[in-house]
């Protein structure tokens, strides 16, 4: 092959690719040997540059160049050879400079015109978002705190501004997680730590990239964490936002393990964690109750769904109610017929003569009342300091008998009297106010509302205070009380001579002792005067035809017709209400069957009152409710209710002390509340076998036997975590037998929750306005 | 075993374990990053970044060889492992899939066509210099054109000649009519790029048809004539391939300059967005 590049010393030029020119004729073979300037210049003149020597000019041509030429230079020193002009051209590599110039002016450009066009931000946007987010997010500014950042700001530190958590607070604009939305599980720190204590444990075998990772998880001194730490966005319309690995759980817990089967804490008491809100002994029922009552010809519940029956949701089985389940052979005991019902109100006994002797006086009393404070009388009348105090100084004194009482309980009694006073006036005057000034603003208005306007009048008006609203008047303008009024002669009965009798069962009455009749005590009412014609049969031991030895036949009275009697309050609430009791002072509440309004908020009202402070609690945080537990257990013992429903400690507001709260219902479903175990029953009915429920919900063995431990766990127990339940745990190996990898699954999410505790759906813009007119 | 290796086997084997160990190691980090609650995406793209900045410099590098910094041999072999590297990152950081927005579909658009270029451009060095060298006489780039009319001007001389030598205007005629337009510009491009050396063997056979209606003296330059053939068909393949070999990194190069800057501008949307590292 014919060879055509010399590359020996003088044939061979020196190439020079990294220079920015090169010469236009290089192409021709024909280049100069001077080449461009660096700015693209021709720099040819001539072929040499003709050097002198003595008085000669000799030609410098170089050999590459084909030698001396044989014209030489002219006279005059110049070259005879001039080379014509080129236009010099850029080698590759600047032509591949210009072209990385081009590409990124290219790529700024369109950069720039992006970011000042109206649809930046769907250029920019780096995937579309999820449906519920896509609907409501018009601009970047609704997620991100960069967004609403202004170009201004960005150079004066306003990115500072922006940080995951600050895009963590817009989202709570509609999303609510409570205040701790921030912190792992939305728990307080020390709820945290606690349970983190109670699962602890030796890892299980856990996978070492888990146990590495765990060693790098981010740890921020503020405890939080940003939602796009879990939740990722832009990913798509159908994207799961939820969607979060396994070993990313377990990287934060202490104990790690391999998979459900292997190494998953055990279940422990689950999913009896707590005692049941109704007390049913199930053993028992099952056991005894159920047969007795099948020998008795009754047909109590034969299987598990007679009640219990999956809750709207499918997740939750709940009961069917008191009215299905239990009201044929409770119902009863609800409303216990014969009985009175439950005092309410009531006018305590007051040795009235010695307090009338130690005092100013305490006005008029009824002489005969001699029972005591109702619990609901007591909780009206604590709300005052004085009388709280008072009713401390008295708490085991006897009120009937004060003769030799010391001055503080004589004081006490004083103030005890004049307190009821004020109340019964105060009732009669403002009506229910008085009572929500005494039970407080937060009184429901079942309780309010359902004490019978007449039924009060009826009890305050009888007859027992005559004088109450001028004695309380005078009283609380400092006077003291009127002193007993002469005894007045009752008005004589129209349809008898004989004077009336007093109802004072004075077995000595004035007829037969000869004497002025005795006018009734002016304390005592009046108006229940009987004004029947004394019967003829009396019981006068002592009477005229018993010393005037045998009577003789006297004629036949005129017969008189039987005058029919009203029916007495007691047998009129028979079946339920209000009424007022004559004999004892009192204003008594029956009910009238399962779940009666004014019982549970008494109850209610009341349970909230008892309080106990928390460990931590500061001093005087929590106000003593020694009496208000009194109350309670009193209240309590005198309604069947909590027979049935427990009644739990439970955290109050403040955090700094627990109150009682009674149990109204069963285990209801809470959509909003979410626990750390999800559970769908509903999805697991088909895999139930022949045992049915018993499957998973086993009796423990010697659970008849140890019946009373459950019901132990009723009896003056307020804590509800401890307790003895009537069923054995659910066995781990049930759920592992279906809840495998190729299975049912085993992810964390498919079982458990994250986000933990009262969390209320995304917030909605539910603000109206005022209709406008149509034109 | 290892006796039998090659030393330039052998450290083709330890480039490979070396990339071999960083692939794990990275895919180990991430996964970890993964799971204890890190946005592997911030770190994963920031070393893919990084990594195309590293590639970057290769070029940088080129242009200052004054500089003792490593032989180029070096820095292209880092280049070549690198960039394989910087292929894993990035099939990381988008986790295997295809971005769903706009502008990062751009920037993965740009990455994969730096990429291709790149194993292209890997390619071809790594099989074109080869065919070129056993081509034939290997000439410098640079200087093709002007050997190229050299060789024209020759062949011009030569079929003058003949016309003069043998009174016979057959070759000039051939010349005139079928070989001039031949060499007058590089020819067949796309021929040399798949090997194939038909058009040669086209005129070949012309020549051979010619040789035919010549004498003696015609058969001496024919063969002559054939060589120059020879030559511009090796000058053409040499164009074609260290053209090639330059004109690849047309499309590299500026791409990855736009790609830096997409780069560097899809790290600040994410910093300014994602309320930065995390």
């Amino acid at each position: 092959m014919k060879r055509l590049q010399p590359f020996d010393f003088k044939s061979s030029n020196y190439e020079r690719p990294n220079q920015t020119w090169v010469c236009g004729r290089k192409d021709c073979g024909d280049a100069c040997q001077l080449g461009p300037d660096l700015k693209g210049n021709c720099r040819a003149t001539s072929e040499c540059r003709p050097r002198k020597d003595g008085d000669r000019w000799f030609c410098t041509r170089a050999d590459a160049r084909g030698g001396k030429c044989p014209d030489g230079p002219r006279p005059d020193g110049t070259c005879c050879r001039p080379i014509p002009p080129c236009v010099p051209r850029r080698s590759v590599r600047s032509r591949r400079g210009i072209a990385v110039l081009l590409v990124s002016a290219l790529t700024l450009g369109c950069i720039f015109i992006a970011l000042g066009h109206s649809d930046r931000d769907d250029f920019f946007n780096p995937g579309p978002l999820t449906a519920p987010h896509a609907s409501g997010a018009a601009n970047c500014a609704l997620c991100h705190t960069a967004a609403q950042i202004s170009s201004g700001e960005l150079f004066k530190g306003g990115l500072a501004k922006s940080s995951a958590h600050s895009d963590s607070q817009l989202c709570l604009n509609c999303h609510n997680f409570g205040p701790r939305a921030g912190e792992p599980h939305n728990l307080a720190p020390a709820i945290r730590v606690a349970l983190t204590k109670k699962i602890a444990g030796p890892a299980a075998s856990s996978r070492l990239a888990v146990s590495v990772a765990a060693e790098i998880v981010p740890t921020d001194a503020s405890n939080q964490l940003a939602c796009a730490t879990c939740h990722q966005e832009h990913h798509g319309r159908d994207a799961d936002l939820k969607k979060i690995a396994d070993a990313s759980c377990q990287v934060c817990h202490t104990k790690q393990f391999e998979s459900f089967a292997s190494g998953h804490p055990g279940f422990d008491k689950y999913p009896y964690t707590r005692r049941t809100r109704i007390e049913f002994d199930h053993a028992a029922h099952i056991g005894t109750y159920f047969e007795t009552a099948k020998k008795s010809g009754q047909t109590p519940p034969t299987q598990c769904n007679d009640c219990h029956t999956p809750a709207s949701d499918n997740r939750l089985m709940v009961t069917k109610g008191f009215a299905a389940n239990c009201a044929a052979c409770h119902l009863d005991s609800i409303i216990k017929p014969g009985s009175k019902g439950l005092a309410v109100l009531s006018i305590p006994g007051l040795d009235k003569k010695s307090l009338d002797a130690k005092t100013p006086g305490i006005g008029q009393w009824p002489a005969d009342a001699d029972g005591e404070l109702t619990p609901f009388m007591r909780q009206l009348l604590a709300s005052d300091e004085k009388t709280a105090a008072a009713l401390a100084t008295l708490k085991d004194a006897d009120l009937t008998n004060l003769a030799s009482a010391n001055p503080a309980t004589v004081a006490a009694a004083e103030q005890l009297a004049w307190a009821l006073k004020d109340f019964f006036a105060d009732l009669i005057t403002t009506g229910h106010a008085a009572l929500q000034k005494r039970l407080g603003p937060s009184a429901p208005a079942a309780l309010l509302g359902q004490l019978p306007a007449d039924s009060l009048k009826a009890f305050t008006q009888t007859g027992w205070w005559p004088d109450l609203l001028a004695e309380v008047a005078a009283h609380r303008a400092g006077q003291p009380p009127t002193k007993p009024a002469p005894p007045v002669a009752p008005p004589a009965p129209a349809a008898t001579s004989k004077p009336a009798v007093t109802n004072n069962n004075d077995l000595l009455g004035d007829d037969l002792l000869g004497e002025t009749p005795k006018p009734a005590p002016a304390s005592r009412p009046t108006a229940p005067t009987p004004t029947a014609p004394k019967p003829a049969a009396t019981d006068d031991l002592l009477g005229d035809d018993l010393l005037a030895g045998p009577a003789p036949t006297k004629p036949a009275a005129p017969s008189t017709p039987k005058v029919p009697t009203p029916v007495a309050p007691e047998k009129w609430a028979a079946t339920g209400g209000w009424s007022v009791s004559q004999t004892d002072f009192t204003l008594r509440y029956k009910p009238s069957g399962h779940a009666d309004a004014f019982l549970q908020a008494w109850l209610d009202l009341t349970a909230q009152a008892v309080t106990t402070p928390a460990k931590d609690a500061p001093p005087a945080a929590v106000p003593v409710s020694a009496a208000a537990r009194a109350i309670f257990t009193q209240i309590s013992a005198a309604s069947s209710c909590v027979k049935c429903h427990s009644v739990d400690d439970t955290p109050t507001a403040t955090g700094h002390a627990t109150a009682l709260l009674v149990n109204w219902h069963a285990a209801a479903p809470m959509p909003q509340l979410h626990t750390f175990v999800k559970y769908s029953h509903g999805t697991h009915f088909s895999l139930l076998d022949e045992h049915g429920c018993q499957m998973c919900h086993q009796l423990a063995p010697n659970a008849a036997a140890s019946g009373s431990s459950y019901t132990a766990a009723f009896k003056d127990n307020h804590d509800p975590l401890k307790f003895k339940s009537s069923f054995e745990p659910l066995n781990q190996a049930t759920c592992a037998q279906c809840h495998v990898e190729r299975g049912a699954g085993t992810s964390c999410l498919l079982c458990h929750n994250y986000h933990v505790g009262d969390i209320a759906p995304a917030k909605v813009k539910a603000s109206f306005s005022a209709p406008t007119a149509r034109k | 075993m290892a006796a039998t290796l090659t030393p330039s086997f052998r450290r083709i084997l330890l480039r490979a374990g070396l990339l071999a160990v960083a692939v794990g190691g990275v895919w180990s980090w991430q996964h970890g990053l993964a799971i204890s609650l890190h946005h592997t995406a911030i770190f994963t793209g920031l070393a893919l970044l990084g990594t195309c900045l590293g590639l970057a410099l290769f070029n940088s590098r080129k242009k200052l060889p004054f500089l003792p910094l490593l032989r180029a041999a070096t820095w292209t072999q880092f280049h070549i492992y690198a960039g394989w590297f910087s292929i894993f990152l990035f099939l990381l950081h988008t986790g295997l899939r295809w971005p769903d927005g706009l502008f990062e579909s751009l920037l993965a658009s740009v990455f994969t066509l730096v990429a291709l270029s790149g194993v292209f451009g890997l390619y071809l060095s790594r099989t074109l210099p080869a065919r070129l060298t056993h081509h034939g006489e290997n000439v410098i780039y640079e200087r093709i054109p002007a050997l190229r009319s050299k060789l024209q001007r020759d062949v011009e001389a030569l079929v003058l000649k003949s016309v003069e030598d043998t009174k016979s205007c057959t070759i000039a005629d051939f010349y005139a009519t079928r070989l001039k337009s031949y060499f007058d510009r590089p020819r067949n491009f796309f021929y040399y790029l798949t090997r194939g050396q038909a058009p040669l063997k086209n005129i070949l056979s012309e020549i051979r048809l010619l040789e035919r209606y010549t004498n003696e003296r015609e058969h001496a330059i024919l063969a002559e004539l054939t060589e120059c053939l020879q030559a511009k068909e090796n000058l053409d393949f040499q164009l074609a391939g260290q053209g090639l070999l330059k004109y690849w990194l047309f499309v590299h190069i500026p791409l990855t300059a736009s790609l830096l800057l997409l780069g560097a501008f899809h790290g600040l949307l994410v910093f300014y967005f994602a309320g930065g590292l995390r």
